[in-house]
């Protein structure tokens, strides 16, 4: 490359960093808004440096009992996750290795669960779940991630099961096992970082999910997101509590998609591309 | 020979059965439910309203409702505008990102990906936080700059449209680098090299053969940001509750309001079998256009 | 004789007391679940829980969460009729529909039960004015207020009382600076203190601006809220004495353009704010008046949070035609499918007791009954004591019809369109006009409210 080549090349680069910096202002701006105390956090000219605290991370989560909704997230998350496998895996490999009649209307169907507008859903969930006494409890917003889920879980896994070749199927059927065998045995092994990106990918849905959390779970159910709004109230808005929860709230999720970076475009456009 | 294939089927659907119980249940049973009660006259202000029937009386109403037809149009223009500026500046940046290779890559490439993680809603706790009118980093700007902008874009019906935008924007364009980036990385190197024996300059190469390569992807990537964007109910909730007036007021938000403000449950629900049908349409045009015409490639 | 005497008299002594402590006790290991808003009386209320759990042996479950979300899960429980709640809180101008839809069960048969008489509670020291409003219905008492708070004015009173801005203002405007008692006063000193960065503010110069007022403009509960003050102050309302809806009339437009006329002396963004956001700019100390809740005025008194703790005054809100002070309530009510009325009913009782109404009081909370309201020690502590009680006594309900609901909702949307500037108030008011007609056809004159 020639030596002007490179010197745009570089410009470009310092540009394009600092675009990427400035892209990503609002967002540094909240988490250190949530290392601020009342007054910093409101004083103008906005402040750069401060003397960072904790309080506000102390406020929430011990005080307001935000460690419950912490706690809940976790619970929700980990079931959402768990269900999600246990019930997308199968059908995946049954994807990747079977023609069965029917394949595209399932698969068709799956697809439309990614184009449904969560309250067309969540309506009818709320009055069924209320007639079956489960308004507020875990099993109805497990149950509605878990669902939205599965597509993604399908579409995922598919790919991954793909990669594995026929033969070693054969081979194992072959020797005697079933095809359930070979599903645990063989394939689910071979496949182990496909199903851990999957299962994050999983989990940080239903983490970051809003709407029907909202509608389905209670006082004592609700997830982080859900109890956010609850720190604005008619007494006043606490900012800094709001931006430790919304940073708590996003730094595990860009640690786990931080791991699983590899598979980012894949889990995006799970299903969409065949 | 047939009972062979009869018992793989039997597999294959045994291996399916789980999911089909659990999507019958949370997807079709709540379905069904919503188009029963969209022709009654449900509402938690009278009771044993659950029980009037009423027909299609919904529908008609909703036709004749100037609320409805508004959202729609709000809807439609932040999609379409939402979706464009995402496609455009998310094209620029996959250019960019691929032309570094490496751990550079992999470092921007993450950087990149921030907004995408980031739950919607605290997107838009982000940006109300931002615009805070006496000590929002944006007001600072305008200060600090000497602008001639708003301080409060979120007071006047176009500019907080606008905001609403920008927060989508934020958060999804980097969905729109990373699907085009890995077209780009896909992309056969073939013509590329034939074009340039060939003597073309960058613009050619970039229009002749680059898009066509890539337009698959995108096309895929409008439509899916299209319809996900119809999913804007967080940013929306937490940023404008719809207004001013009801200026961002989007699908998603009105038929919240209705059943949840209002209460009128059959009327929310009426709503939401026409939305639903919307998206079957989207649905299936996507089938027959993107996923028939690659198994036809 | 005299022996024998003693004896019996404890020996009554000793079975009344197990009667009374029975009543109190029948329903110990019962568990009552009730709901209420997230809101400071309510957490006050919480932490007195463990005193009624040990006088009854009653367990309470106590469910919280914020305005919408926690009527929304009482209209549904309401509605299906599963018994999920013994008592719910909940807005009293939802008492008409609860009442139409026979949800609601009558407080009177308990109040007879002496079985179930809880000792420190006394009906008769309940401000009937506020119950009333706050629960009942045609005569028939069907809950007692949980939370209330009524509106008044919020002002600077340091501002007010400098010497400076004293002169300065007699200068422009002719007449002394005060508290002003009516609207032209109140609209002279939000110009008067609307102030630019460089401009000077009690012989300080600004660093930024500072406001004469602010006003919830958001299309909310908050708005029209506050909008009802100056309505019913103007002369207007949204019914007459017979129950005509007059929302058009003259007056009203004349209260609404005075309204917006109020957004060029307030903070930018009025579209935005709510009860939240005016007590945020209360507490930064950009503002000179506001008309409040007077439940948001501990708030404004937290020196954890408020930069003006002891700077600002209280007092009635300006005087139209009429004196008004729009007032506020939850109420707890029994619903008909409570799996536990008396266990419930003893709770009404405790909560309505002197000790757990005061303690209410000390953490921003506004009793029910006339001791604790006349306590010295609440007036000595609390600054915003003595304007509550003055405007108690002038409060102004709002209609609590069934229909109200919906009424409100596009009340809140016609009234946010004038504040954005898309229509007139002439415009608004007419649309109302029309849109209550269609949902009170029928219905009018709406003789009772």
């Amino acid at each position: 490359m020639t030596k002007k080549a490179l010197a745009i090349k570089r410009t470009v680069l310092i540009i394009f960093i600092l675009f990427i910096f400035m892209y990503l202002i609002p967002y540094f701006w909240l988490v250190s808004t949530s290392f601020k105390t009342r007054v910093e956090a409101f004083s103008i000219p906005p402040k750069l440096i401060f003397k960072a605290t904790i309080k506000n991370y102390r406020m929430v989560f011990i005080e307001k009992n935000f460690g419950k909704n912490l706690l809940n997230s976790m619970i929700v998350a980990f079931f959402v996750t768990s269900i999600s496998l246990i019930v997308g895996l199968p059908s995946a490999y049954a994807f990747s290795r079977f023609r069965m009649k029917g394949d595209k209307i399932l698969f068709f169907y799956l697809l439309g669960t990614r184009f449904t507008p969560v309250i067309v859903l969540s309506l009818p969930l709320y009055f069924i779940m209320a007639d079956l006494r489960l308004l507020n409890s875990f099993i109805g917003i497990i149950l509605a991630h878990s669902a939205f889920n599965i597509a993604f879980v399908v579409w995922m896994m598919k790919g991954f099961f793909d990669t594995i070749p026929k033969e070693i199927d054969e081979s194992a059927r072959v020797d005697g096992c079933s095809w359930l065998g070979s599903f645990f045995r063989i394939s689910i092994p071979l496949t182990a970082h496909g199903i851990a990106a999957t299962s994050i990918f999983c989990a940080i849905n239903s983490w970051n999910e809003f709407l029907m959390a909202f509608i389905l779970t209670g006082y004592k159910t609700a997830t982080l997101p859900v109890a956010l709004p609850g720190l604005m109230t008619p007494q006043g808005t606490f900012w800094g509590q709001i931006a430790a929860v919304g940073s708590v709230i996003t730094i595990p999720v860009l640690i786990f998609a931080f791991i699983v970076q590899k598979y980012m475009v894949q889990g995006m456009s799970a299903g969409a591309i065949k | 020979m047939s009972l062979k294939v009869d018992s793989k089927q039997r597999t294959a659907l045994m291996f399916h059965i789980p999911a089909i119980v659990l999507l019958t249940l949370i997807t079709m049973v709540p379905l069904i439910y919503n188009l029963r009660i969209s022709f009654y006259d449900f509402s938690l202000t009278r009771a044993g309203s659950r029980d009037i029937f009423v027909g299609l009386e919904n529908y008609k109403m909703i036709l004749s409702d100037h609320e409805f037809w508004n959202s729609m149009w709000v809807t439609a223009k932040f999609v379409i505008a939402s979706t464009f500026i995402q496609l455009v500046l998310g094209v620029i940046i996959a250019l960019m990102l691929n032309y570094y290779s490496g751990s550079l890559n992999r470092l921007l490439t993450s950087l990149v990906m921030i907004p995408m993680m980031v739950a919607p809603l605290v997107v838009g706790l982000m940006y109300s936080f931002i615009l805070n009118p006496q000590f929002g980093l944006y007001s600072f700007l305008v200060d600090l700059f000497h602008l001639n902008l708003s301080k409060t874009p979120l007071s006047a019906g176009g500019s907080a449209l606008f905001v609403l935008i920008l927060t989508d924007v934020w958060e999804w364009t980097p969905f729109m680098a990373l699907m085009t980036l890995a077209a780009l990385k896909a992309a056969p190197i073939e013509p590329y090299e034939a074009a340039l024996i060939d003597g073309a300059n960058r613009s050619q190469i970039f229009f002749r053969i680059t898009i066509p390569l890539i337009r698959p992807v995108i096309a895929v990537s409008i439509i899916l940001r299209g319809v996900e964007a119809c999913k804007v109910f967080d940013k929306a909730f937490i940023l404008t509750g719809g207004g001013p007036g009801n200026s961002t007021e989007v699908i998603d938000l009105f038929i919240y309001r209705e059943a949840f403000v209002k209460y009128n449950f059959s009327y929310a629900a009426a709503l939401c079998v026409v939305l639903f049908i919307i998206m079957l349409i989207f649905g299936i045009l996507y089938w027959n256009f993107v996923i028939g015409k690659q198994s036809n490639d | 004789m005299r022996k024998v005497l003693l004896v019996i008299a404890v020996f009554c002594l000793f079975i009344t007391a197990t009667l009374l402590v029975a009543a109190e006790q029948k329903y110990a290991g019962v568990t009552i679940r009730v709901i209420a808003e997230q809101q400071n009386p309510t957490l006050a209320m919480q932490k007195q829980i463990p005193n009624f759990e040990e006088i009854t042996g009653i367990k309470v479950e106590l469910e919280m969460g914020p305005m919408d979300n926690v009527v929304g899960k009482e209209m549904l429980a309401l509605e299906s009729g599963t018994g999920a709640y013994d008592i719910i809180s909940i807005p009293y101008q939802f008492l008409g529909q609860l009442i139409e839809n026979e949800y609601l069960q009558p407080l009177d048969p308990f109040l007879n039960r002496e079985d179930l008489k809880l000792e420190d509670f006394d009906k008769s020291d309940l401000i009937s004015g506020m119950v009333s409003a706050s629960g009942e219905w045609k005569g028939v008492s069907y809950g007692i207020t949980s939370n209330s708070c009524i509106m008044i004015m919020f002002y600077r009173k340091d501002i007010f009382e400098n010497p400076e801005e004293k002169a300065a203002f007699k200068a422009k405007y002719g007449y002394e600076l005060k508290v002003p008692v009516n609207w032209i006063q109140y609209r002279d000193l939000a110009e008067f203190f609307t102030r630019k960065p460089g401009d000077n503010l009690m012989g300080e110069t600004l660093k930024q601006s500072f406001y004469g007022t602010s006003i919830a403009g958001k299309r909310h509960d908050a708005m029209t809220c506050e909008w009802l003050n100056y309505a019913w102050s103007f002369g207007g309302g949204i019914f007459d004495e017979k129950g005509n809806l007059i929302i058009d009339n003259p007056k009203n437009v004349e209260a609404l353009d005075y309204f917006k006329g109020l957004v060029k002396f307030s903070p930018p963004g009025v579209t935005n704010n709510t009860w939240d956001e005016l007590t945020t700019q209360m507490q930064q100390g950009i503002v000179a008046m506001q008309i409040q809740w007077n439940d948001c005025a501990p708030s404004i008194e937290d020196p954890e949070t408020s930069k003006v703790v002891g700077k600002v005054g209280y007092a009635l809100i300006p005087k139209g035609e009429v004196p008004v002070a729009h007032f506020g309530a939850w109420t707890y009510f029994i619903p008909v499918d409570a799996p536990n009325p008396e266990a419930a009913w003893l709770f009404l009782q405790w909560v309505n007791t002197y000790k757990v109404q005061k303690a209410i009081a000390l953490e921003g909370g506004f009793p029910c009954l006339t001791s604790v309201y006349n306590d010295p020690e609440l007036s000595e502590k609390l600054p915003y004591w003595k304007a509550s009680l003055d405007a108690y006594e002038i409060s102004t309900t709002r209609p609590r019809i069934p229909e109200w609901n919906i009424m409100n909702n596009e009340m809140m949307l016609e009234l946010s369109m004038v504040i954005s500037g898309e229509q007139t108030s002439a415009q608004a008011l007419a649309n109302l006009q029309k849109k209550y007609n269609d949902i009170l056809k029928g219905k009018l004159p709406v003789a009772y409210q």
